[in-house]
């Protein structure tokens, strides 16, 4: 039988494919100092270090300002650790939930939500972005936040909407000055400025 | 359902399965196995079976699309659309399966696979349809082209290969019914003077994901409305994504009651 052996390159785009980033090179080494993304850093630092006291946090800006950078930097580091933590980018969960909820088979939808809500790490990408924002939606996040807020999950939510146009159930929840950081990234959008221009 | 199925020692010599491409299409395939109901069946579209299947393994769903693709040529399964569902079916399930006794397990909750099935769906290319098949997507490409056109959003003189292929990628997470009733109400929005939402893609730029799920934006009619309404443009940056504050419009974490 002819075997199949990936190559160390196909493994690392495999892995590269798992954990759901766009580069390797998004890392914390690589990401641009600019102003109003140091305290963004440092928290997303702070958690891939694991010395972190606190669990959750919820990182807000415009676009462009580092937010998905920081969050595959943060991949990339647990996977440096051999820990598996994917980017997922809340678009695309609730894509992949409203096909569940199609599903014939009920259950589908429970064991992937749950599977989700109790993932040892998350990383939730891109709250506000491609999806419709409908009540549902806003009601399936409470959830997961709520659970892992109460569980001591480490969970990273990032997001384009301004706090005061995120639930307040949500927010409180990133709010708590012990379990919590809620972190304004009030850089500019970074992208026009690529390739020194 | 039980704990898992019974794999022959066939399975290392069958010529089917020997023939995939790669041990990752024979993985899938000898993994699909336990998984499947007391009639051979599973869900069918790549990412549910990719979660299924491959929890804790990283491929690309694509990857898996691919591999079912293989699996469906070979013969060892047929994949099968009911009510924009996607499910697949291994046919000789049950000749493998010695001591199955349908009777102690939970009923089967997916749809049985019918030839007038084989006949309506359009992602099944088994060998022996593949003609067929292929004569049926083609269809589907000139049916979702015409219903495009008759909408009068932007008016296309030729079906191109960038709208084909704009097709196929929306058909990976969506029914045909739901790409027609999504392009339906964008039609109906971006005509209508109610809503503030009036920039006209082009087919091929509202089905691929170049300008966002645009599927998803107006597939819920009511959803829809209600985002693009003209008196909700104040808020519009959170119904709509692609109006976001500027960097000093955000509410610092202090300035919160």
């Amino acid at each position: 039988m002819d075997e199949y052996i990936e190559t160390a390159e196909e493994r690392k785009e495999s892995l590269r494919n798992g954990l759901n980033i766009t580069s390797w090179d998004n890392t914390f080494e690589n990401f641009k100092m600019v102003n109003g993304v140091d305290e963004s850093l440092k928290a997303f630092k702070e958690l891939a270090s694991g010395h972190a006291t606190w669990h959750m946090l919820l990182d807000y800006g415009s676009a462009g300002c580092g937010k998905t950078h920081l969050c595959e930097a943060l991949s990339i580091e647990f996977a440096k650790q051999n820990i598996m933590c994917s980017v997922r980018e809340w678009s695309e969960v609730v894509r992949h939930l409203k096909r569940m909820m199609r599903s014939e088979i009920k259950d589908d939808y429970d064991i992937f939500f749950e599977r989700f809500r109790k993932a040892p790490r998350l990383i939730i990408d891109d709250v506000g972005s491609g999806s419709t924002g409908s009540s549902w939606e806003w009601g399936e996040l409470e959830d997961i936040i709520n659970y892992r807020y109460k569980k001591g999950l480490l969970t990273v939510v990032t997001s384009n909407l301004n706090i005061k146009d995120l639930p307040d159930r949500i927010v409180s929840r990133f709010r708590d000055a012990v379990k919590s950081r809620l972190i304004l990234n009030s850089a500019k959008d970074y992208r026009p400025l690529k390739g020194g221009k | 359902m039980p704990r898992g199925r019974f794999l022959s020692k066939t399975i290392s010599l069958d010529e089917k399965v020997n023939s995939l491409p790669n041990d990752t299409a024979r993985l899938l395939f000898t993994w699909l196995i336990p998984h499947l109901d007391c009639e051979g069946r599973l869900h069918g579209d790549a990412q549910t079976v990719k979660s299924i299947v491959f929890p804790r393994r990283s491929i690309q769903t694509r990857k898996v699309e691919e591999y079912l693709k293989k699996l469906e040529e070979n013969g060892l399964i047929v994949r099968y659309s009911v009510n924009g569902n996607t499910y697949l079916v291994a046919p000789n399930f049950e000749k493998h399966q010695v001591g199955l006794q349908k009777s102690k397990e939970a009923q089967s909750q997916i749809p049985p696979f019918t030839p007038e099935l084989l006949q309506s769906s359009s992602i099944i290319t088994p060998p022996q349809v593949k003609g067929k098949a292929k004569a049926k997507v083609e269809d589907i490409y000139i049916y979702l082209f015409n219903t495009w056109n008759n909408h009068g959003i932007t008016q296309h003189k030729k079906l191109t290969n960038d709208m084909k292929r704009a097709i196929d990628s929306a058909r990976i997470d969506y029914s045909q019914e739901d790409i027609e009733q999504a392009i339906k109400n964008y039609a109906e929005i971006v005509k209508s003077a109610e809503y503030y939402f009036n920039h006209k893609w082009t087919m091929a730029e509202f089905l691929s994901r170049r300008k966002g799920n645009n599927i998803e934006r107006f597939l819920d009619l009511v959803t829809a409305k209600s985002n693009f309404k003209k008196e909700n443009r104040n808020g519009a940056h959170r119904q709509n994504p692609r109006q976001i504050p500027r960097p000093e419009d955000y509410t610092k974490p202090s300035e919160l009651g």
